[in-house]
């Protein structure tokens, strides 16, 4: 690999791991997805019609480092207290072909218990988990295996942050990363609440 | 390709600029040196028994503080690492404090500790799971070097192979108070005890 690849993909890494991406409008984000839950259910996103939704992408087979989304995700929903009735949280994964459901169903444990992991499955597995993420303009890129003998050890970047929507499914805002757990709540509590 | 090449990583330029526009916190992986050393704020740092420790009550040693969490794997692949090292650390009079922000408190510290035969580190908690955003760490796992003014003089961004003979002289130095040394951290799987 030469020098500007070199240079160029950890500029890239960079810059997709922090969620840096495209700014979305909210006609890009139609938010429509159809998935298998850590349980093996099959849903779309007209499953959580009349609830907010906070949604975020990743994996969660972390080579290096590991990203906390999903603890201030489940930060935000102790905040949230008895408003977090009316929110689902949900983790898509964008590496179906590891991200099992019953590895997401694991994984998950470690987290707020309310929060829906979702992944393909099945011959489309690849084309449902990058459906999911087109619809809600989240980059992602899976990189080859960094040694051969080992193909299933391989880093996957991806856009971060929260994607808010509203019962209605329609996009709202999207949290940037390191947004607090706090001002989340509050955002998300407004939601709730009919507030923009 | 090339022009293709090139327009991403304008793109990604435009990106990095971005990010530091917007106050974002950086991230690099490896070792960090802070210059001058930088305050840690405080938290609530819990230990096995639930009493309260905090960092200021360590003041006047050296303090390796390893965040991690059960459910974040290089965590889990660097924890026995540290584990072996943790004696000789203690004889240089380095306080190492693991400090897990696991939902599940001491049981799931336990329960990890157990399963990765882990004989020497103590179990730290952060109790709010505040050290994320309040140290700058949002990612895992992160090891911060408190010297014995309390003060950050270094972190460590990512998982490192603790007892590697390749990190001894940070270690060391770290221990004695000296200027810290830039060095490349040993890749996981390295394994040898220290001299």
């Amino acid at each position: 690999m030469s020098v500007f690849s070199r240079f160029f993909m950890v500029v890239l890494v960079g810059c997709l791991s922090w969620g840096i991406a495209v700014p979305a409008s909210a006609q890009e984000i139609s938010g429509r997805f159809l998935l298998t839950t850590q349980d093996g259910q099959r849903v779309t996103d007209d499953v959580f019609q009349g609830k907010v939704r906070m949604v975020t992408f990743g994996y969660t087979f972390c080579p290096d480092i590991c990203p906390t989304t999903l603890s201030t995700m489940s930060e935000i929903m102790d905040l949230l207290g008895p408003d977090a009735a009316d929110v689902v949280p949900i983790f898509i994964s964008i590496d179906p072909k590891r991200d099992t459901p019953e590895r997401l169903k694991n994984y998950l444990g470690s987290f707020d218990k309310h929060i829906i992991g979702l992944t393909g499955t099945g011959p489309n597995a690849v084309a449902m988990t990058d459906a999911a993420a087109r619809s809600y303009n989240a980059k992602y890129e899976i990189h080859p295996p960094t040694n051969p003998k080992e193909p299933d050890n391989y880093l996957v970047d991806h856009s971060a942050g929260l994607w808010l929507m509203d019962r209605d499914g329609n996009f709202v805002a999207k949290l940037g990363y390191m947004t607090r757990p706090e001002d989340a709540a509050d955002r998300v509590r407004a939601l709730v609440k009919g507030q923009p | 390709m090339v022009r293709f090449l090139v327009r991403i990583f304008c793109a990604a330029v435009i990106c990095t600029v971005g990010i530091t526009a917007s106050g974002a916190v950086e991230y690099k992986k490896g070792l960090i040196l802070s210059s001058p050393p930088k305050p840690v704020p405080e938290l609530e740092i819990r230990d096995s028994n639930g009493q309260s420790t905090p960092l200021s009550a360590l003041v006047g040693r050296p303090v390796l503080v390893n965040l991690w969490a059960s459910w974040c794997g290089p965590c889990v692949a660097e924890l026995p690492a540290l584990d072996r090292v943790m004696p000789k650390l203690q004889e240089l009079g380095v306080v190492v404090m693991p400090l897990s922000l696991d939902r599940g408190g001491k049981v799931t510290v336990d329960q990890t500790y157990a399963r990765l035969e882990i004989e020497n580190l103590p179990v730290f908690l952060d109790h709010q799971r505040e050290s994320g955003f309040a140290w700058e760490a949002p990612y895992l796992p992160v090891t911060l070097f408190v010297d014995a003014q309390g003060q950050e003089v270094a972190r460590f961004n990512g998982a490192v192979q603790w007892d590697s003979p390749a990190l001894w002289p940070l270690l060391d130095a770290f221990a004695k108070g000296r200027p810290l040394p830039t060095i490349t951290p040993p890749p996981l799987g390295t394994r040898a005890p220290p001299p």
